[in-house]
């Protein structure tokens, strides 16, 4: 019954190959729009897979559809085929749903860009990649995807090559960082494969983990294998000690930010933790690693979101905390939330990077906040939808973000209760980072007349999307409400029975997190709109950090120094001293001696016919001769 | 044994419309009165008759091997062979026919004995007795000298004539003593009762690597193995190009093939002795061919080395034979011989795709030298990406027939544990693509564009044999399951008459 699910792929393969061979006679807005109606249309076979698959029972809802043998070497063995669950549909559908709409965005958005038609293909291409990674039932499947986002990211980061600024400095080395950085964890991802391969003998996803419940792993090989998993999740996902990349991803144009630098590519981490779900429970070290790393960078994020004075960067460390919470969510074995996460804050977070692109967009390039304040006037629309999604993003009810860090936060109160009070602390700066970000440019007195002057609300082309987004940001808690839990539920074919914790700590739990992100708001408030004294005087009680905070924990030049310079330094040897010197020598050495040894035994070839015949003679004589000795 | 008589003349009838082709020319050039003719006709005639007579070969594919008149064995080995040599020959006749004409004196001649030499290759490559095979071979040789030297006014044609006639003679005469020494063990001509022979009298083993050595100069001498390829430089370079053409391609394939029947039939019993000599030869061959074509100015003669290295790779198929791990030989995928076959018709249409592209720029610019070929892809941007495609495939890239025969021999050579012999092949394959490539540089990259730029007009006869060896050679690259699959029962019918 869902032979054609390879659809939900196709249709974006399409729009890149239309665009690639028609592209230019197309046109620039026609390809737009053939891109949009590409990825809308995958949705809609998607969302139909999803109704079916809605009315299945839960015991039927995993199929796995092979499309044909793609790799048979030995007994390696690995099929093309697709994974239908509630996982990977709601991963579809998040992708094509919110990729439907960026791409409608981008349609305005890049109306003078000159290289149109080519964003359009490198967009159709992601969304290809992306629903490959997720639809995927094997390992190597999801890391064919994995590679393809990858590379997507690195074109679209790089998008405007030219360019250089002195917050990114050139855009093309945004994006090879981002490339070079997401290697690291891909190493982790294809050692994980061997060893996965070397002990279930499959890479299946179906058959590992029907050999993991059969004891395939011991629980050091788990833990080995998860860990390698959680580097490659580290890199992909922007988490420490891999983050560094996505702060300077936001060199891409803006929709590329908010499709694949929150929405949908770095959360690939997520769902690939959440899909291997089986060898986590077995791997219990490796899960608590997991939370740690998810706990400190949403802390050690939003702490550097609170300074960040360019809208994109804010929100860019706010992915980066958002994701830790995600990580945190799936490292207490909380799967079914970090997902249902993962989805609200795709509605968010792209409507929050879509409302700031808004904001550039009218502010022509300008993204600094400090010359912006009172664009609130110029441009509600922008403004009521940025506000929609910073307060989600702050955790108020009852918007999504709420809930989904609520379901998160209970699974670390109710498994590491450690990990909860990180959380629950992050969870204060984060509403205080979102309302400076609402307060600091839409409120206020205009900063730079100028560009006040000169600001103006987007076409409706721009605007529309953000309204949709608003409005999934607002209904989407109805996804997953505290004890109805819809989404969970619905996802628990794909990543098992959730335990649902008990009515008091989830009361606990809600309470708490109704204060902080309320007291968040108003320190904001005091601060930005009121200007009142103790905010700041709450500060410089940490005003020692301030130093830290402005050079980024000085990570950065940490790897710099420490990484990044030494390999200079060794390739720099090994390409004079070993390449130049020894390889290059012995390759020409080789060549010369062998040319030399052709004018020689050229030589031997002088045309006269009786040296021929000895030459007979002789190689009669020689053989024999062995023949002689031999015997 | 199959009957003598007149009906079992049907097996040989594809011969037989050839030598009839070949006397029916004569004739015509008898009763032909004006010596201005231009030759088309005959060329046309032996053009229909090599094609009737490779439509007759391909009605015998799938036949239930025999023999015919005890000497003649019409089974898939020698099918096979045919195919090569009719198909090799009918590309040589309509690509190359045109400039033999325009060039050669007694025209009528020079088609007559073309038909008779693809008569005798076909003949030697069927041959199950001695007398048969020597006679053909000689028949072959001889023809093959006068074809040659056919350009008589021409002094490097007929140097290479009586340099090829000279040098033949040796190892003709040579060989001869070999097939003597065997007959005077064994009592018998016929290739399996030599080997029964053999098998019985185990006194006579002491003659074998007599016999062995000396019939492999005759044989290896076809082949163009080191140390008795010296011909085949000066002969190659100096021949007609068409006539090169065949002679590394077509009458190659019968040094090997006849050199496998032998070998293998006749002699199988001992190839634990001789097959550490082919190696050798092999290795000697390769190495010597490609390492004297590195510095070679000219292409044609860089061709004719290349073509004498090609010859120690062929061979490697035969060495891998002899398998110390596998009793049955019949059933591995890569028996060593089948690679061997596959090779040779890969390397058919290469090489003559390779001289064509050669003969069309001798034509035009009246030279072979590397310099003529200076940014060839500007003036002859088809010929240039064919002779490009055909580079490749000599130098054995993938996706180009030249790979896929590589690809069998090595493989065998490596399944039958010769690995120091696949390692040396390697290096030895990595030098060749030097010189190939070298060629590829001076048609693309050509830094100084003093070449003539006007566009060098190929007769569309060239220009439709190069396409089809293009395709022939994209096709087998591709490992056609038909081609593999003659290749295959090919070389097992001959292994499996291996005592």
């Amino acid at each position: 019954m869902f032979d054609l699910a390879w659809l939900i792929i196709l249709l974006p393969a399409a729009g890149v190959l239309i665009n690639l061979f028609f592209g230019p006679k197309l046109g620039d807005r026609r390809v737009g729009y053939m891109a949009s109606a590409a990825v809308a249309l995958s949705f809609l076979v998607a969302a139909w897979y999803t109704l079916r698959l809605w009315g299945l029972p839960a015991e039927e809802q995993v199929h796995t559809v092979t499309l044909w043998d793609w790799i048979t070497a030995g007994s390696f063995r690995v099929a093309a085929a697709l994974l239908i669950d509630p996982l990977s549909l709601t991963m579809a559908l998040v992708v094509t749903g919110v990729g439907a709409l960026i791409h409608v965005y981008s349609v305005a958005y890049m109306e003078h860009d000159e290289h149109y038609q080519r964003f359009f293909l490198y967009l159709n291409f992601f969304i290809f990649a992306m629903l490959i990674l997720v639809l995927s039932d094997s390992f190597l499947g999801m890391f064919v995807g994995w590679e393809g986002v990858g590379l997507a990211s690195f074109l679209l980061i790089g998008f405007w090559f030219d360019r250089r600024d002195d917050s990114y400095g050139y855009y093309a080395d945004a994006g090879k960082k981002a490339f070079l950085v997401n290697r690291i964890g891909d190493f982790g991802m294809i050692v994980a494969m061997i060893a996965i391969w070397s002990a279930a003998g499959s890479l299946a996803f179906t058959d590992v983990f029907e050999a993991a419940e059969h004891g395939a792993f011991t629980a050091g090989a788990a833990t080995f294998v998860c860990l390698l998993l959680l580097l490659a999740a580290a890199g992909k996902s922007a988490q420490i000690p891999l983050f560094v990349w996505l702060p300077d991803a936001m060199a891409g144009p803006t929709p590329v930010s908010a499709l694949i630098h929150a929405a949908t590519m770095v959360t690939a981490g997520i769902y690939m933790i959440a899909r291997t779900h089986v060898l986590w429970h077995i791997a219990e070290n490796a899960a608590l690693t997991a939370a740690w790393i998810g706990a400190l960078t949403a802390l050690f994020a939003a702490s550097l979101a609170l300074v960040q004075t360019d809208l994109k960067k804010i929100l860019a460390y706010s992915t980066i905390s958002q994701l830790g919470y995600m990580m945190l969510g799936v490292g207490v074995g909380a799967y079914g939330a970090a997902i249902f996460m993962l989805v609200a804050h795709a509605f968010y977070k792209a409507l929050l990077f879509l409302a700031a692109g808004s904001v550039m967009h009218a502010l022509d390039g300008e993204l600094d906040i400090r010359k912006m304040g009172g664009l609130r006037h110029k441009m509600p629309a922008t403004f009521r939808t940025f506000l929609i999604g910073a307060v989600s993003l702050a955790g108020i009810p009852p918007l999504a973000g709420f809930f989904a860090k609520d379901a998160v936060l209970l699974g670390a109160l109710a498994h590491q209760p450690l990990v909860y009070v990180v959380g629950l602390f992050t969870a204060l700066l984060t509403a205080i980072y979102s309302f400076r970000a609402v307060f600091v440019p839409f409120f206020g007195q205009p900063r730079d007349r100028h560009l006040y002057d000169h600001a103006h609300e987007s076409p409706s082309l721009m605007t529309v999307p953000l309204w949709i987004l608003a409005a999934l940001t607002i209904f989407g808690g109805l996804l997953n409400l505290p004890f109805v839990l819809s989404l969970e539920k619905w996802l628990e074919p794909a990543l098992g029975a959730h335990d649902a914790p008990g009515l008091v700590i989830e009361l606990i739990a809600l309470t708490l997190g109704i204060l902080i992100a309320g007291f968040g708001f108003v320190i904001a408030y005091a601060w930005h709109i009121a200007n009142e004294q103790w905010p700041r005087r709450l500060a410089s009680s940490v005003d020692s950090l301030q130093p830290a905070l402005q050079n980024k924990w000085y990570v950065d030049d940490f790897y710099y120094e420490r990484i990044v310079l030494p390999l200079r330094r060794f390739a720099g040897w090994l390409a004079t001293a070993v390449d130049q010197k020894l390889i290059d020598g012995t390759v020409d050495g080789i060549g010369r001696i062998t040319l030399g040894a052709g004018d020689r035994v050229r030589k031997l070839e002088n045309g006269v016919i009786p040296s021929y015949a000895l030459a007979i003679v002789l190689g009669v004589v020689i053989l024999a001769a062995y023949f002689v000795f031999s015997i | 044994m199959g009957d003598i008589g007149f009906g079992s003349l049907g097996g040989i009838l594809p011969e037989l419309i050839i030598v009839l082709g070949g006397l029916l020319i004569l004739v015509l050039d008898i009763a032909q009165a004006d010596r201005q003719d231009s030759g088309r006709g005959y060329l046309a005639v032996s053009v229909l008759f090599l094609i009737v007579g490779l439509t007759g070969v391909l009605l015998q594919i799938g036949m239930e091997p025999y023999i015919v008149l005890s000497t003649t064995a019409i089974d898939p080995f020698a099918t096979y062979l045919k195919l090569v040599i009719y198909t090799g020959m009918i590309l040589v006749a309509i690509g190359g026919g045109s400039y033999m004409n325009r060039h050669a004196t007694g025209r009528g001649e020079f088609w007559a004995l073309f038909l008779f030499v693809t008569a005798a290759m076909s003949f030697a490559v069927s041959a199950t007795n001695l007398l048969l095979l020597y006679l053909s071979i000689e028949f072959l040789s001889i023809t093959s000298y006068i074809l040659a030297g056919f350009l008589r006014t021409n002094k490097r044609s007929a140097e290479a004539g009586l340099k090829y006639f000279l040098y033949g003679s040796v190892a003709a005469a040579v060989m001869l003593y070999g097939m003597s020494l065997l007959y005077g063990a064994t009592g018998s001509l016929d290739l399996g009762e030599i080997a029964q022979g053999l098998a019985a009298n185990a006194e006579m083993a002491a003659i074998i690597p007599a016999a062995t050595l000396l019939t492999l100069v005759g044989l290896g001498f076809k082949a163009s193995l080191a140390p008795f390829y010296q011909w085949a430089p000066d002969v190659y370079d100096g021949a007609p190009t068409p006539i090169t053409a065949y002679l590394s391609t077509a009458s190659k394939a019968v040094g090997f093939a006849v050199m496998a029947r032998v070998f293998v039939v006749a002699l199988g019993a001992y190839r634990v002795e001789w097959a550490p000599i082919l190696a050798g030869l092999s290795v000697l061959t390769m190495t010597v061919g490609n390492v004297i074509a590195l510095r070679q100015t000219s292409v044609k003669r860089m061709l004719a080395y290349s073509s004498v290295a090609q010859a120690g790779y062929i061979l490697m198929g035969l060495t891998a034979v002899v398998s110390s791990q596998q009793a049955d030989l019949t059933v591995l995928g890569m028996n060593g011989l089948n690679g061997l076959l596959l090779y040779l018709f890969a390397y058919l249409f290469t090489n003559i795709g390779a001289f064509l592209v050669v003969l069309a720029v001798e034509d035009e610019t009246g030279s072979t030298e590397l310099d003529a070929y200076s940014n060839l892809v500007q003036r002859a941007p088809g010929m240039a990406w064919a002779m490009f495609i055909f580079l490749l495939s000599l130098a054995g890239i993938p996706l180009t027939g030249g790979f896929v025969g590589k690809f069998y021999v090595f493989g065998a050579a490596v399944q039958h544990q010769y690995f120091w012999l696949a390692g040396v092949g390697l290096v030895n394959a990595a030098i060749a693509a030097y010189y190939y490539l070298n060629v590829v540089r001076t048609m693309f990259f050509a830094s100084d564009g003093e070449a003539a730029t006007g566009r060098m007009a190929a007769p569309v006869a060239i220009q439709s044999v190069v396409l089809l060896c293009v395709l022939a050679t994209i096709w087998i690259g591709l490992y056609p399951p038909r081609l593999l699959e003659w290749a295959n029962s090919a070389s097992r019918q001959l292994l499996a008459l291996m005592l």
